[in-house]
């Protein structure tokens, strides 16, 4: 698979999931992929800046 | 960097493929010996052992019958031989006959080693008649890697995009959603699904990602 771009409104729908979880481990796995899209906002805003 | 990028790759495949056999065995790819794979050689000679014989073959391959570049290699160098010599032995069975009946195997990893060679049946003089209706009915099939590898043969044909438009509404899984609408559609659509499980698949499937990309970098 190619890489996935960043995308805002995938970022909101894992947000969301983290807020109304329907388990432990859904908020758990829901919190990692968060912290990747964190990062990839974090690297793709940096990237523009240079 | 680029030996640990090769080792992530290797333990993502090998994790996905695990993942996936687990309603067909505990070890997909099991330990096996030399008079093990000479036993399902000697079925592969026979008509009416010929299938159960490359279906065991295809097991003792393991990953190492889609290998590139990279050798998808064992702990023991010999085991690692074994399943080098049960793919080439694989690969020399792909005739039109046996991926034909490969596609209908009731294998998994039977119908993907026969999708994966079902360029054969689609050059062969009766080929495109025989081999779409069986790409249309693996459109259904349960293991949604064979889908999303159906999606993307089927889509050469004339009559391929009318048939994933579909299966297209129905279809629940994230990674063959992404072959057949691309990332933003498939990707909002799953993660909106009320099935716990298709968002748990989907948030598995951006975290890997993303994981591999900050690694390659």
């Amino acid at each position: 698979m190619n890489k996935l771009p960043y995308d805002a409104e995938v970022h909101k729908l894992v947000l969301a999931i983290v807020a109304t979880p329907e388990s432990a481990e859904e908020r758990e796995l829901a919190l990692r992929t968060l912290a990747q899209l964190d990062a990839l906002r974090l690297q793709q805003t940096q990237s523009r800046s240079n | 960097m680029t030996l640990r990028i090769i080792a992530i790759m290797i333990l993502t495949v090998s994790s996905v493929c695990a993942a996936k056999q687990r309603s067909d065995s505990n070890d997909p790819f099991p330990a096996f010996t030399q008079a093990q794979l000479l036993a399902a050689i000697e079925k592969t000679h026979h008509e009416n052992t010929r299938m159960e014989g490359i279906r065991e073959l295809i097991h003792f391959a393991g990953m190492r019958l889609y290998e590139g570049s990279v050798m998808a290699g064992d702990a023991s160098p010999q085991l690692t031989r074994l399943r080098g010599q049960a793919a080439a032995v694989v690969w020399s069975c792909a005739d039109v006959s046996t991926v034909t009946r490969a596609l209908d195997d009731g294998d998994r990893y039977a119908r993907f080693w026969a999708l994966w060679k079902s360029d054969l049946l689609k050059n062969a003089p009766t080929g495109p008649d025989v081999l779409l209706p069986k790409l249309k009915t693996m459109l259904h099939d349960p293991d949604p890697g064979i889908r999303q590898a159906v999606v993307g043969r089927i889509r050469s044909y004339p009559e391929g995009p009318q048939m994933i438009a579909e299966i297209e509404p129905t279809e629940t899984d994230p990674y063959v959603l992404i072959v057949i609408d691309g990332y933003h559609e498939a990707l909002v659509r799953s993660l909106s699904s009320c099935d716990v499980t298709i968002r748990r698949r989907t948030l598995a499937l951006i975290w890997v990602n993303l994981w591999i990309q900050r690694y390659r970098r």
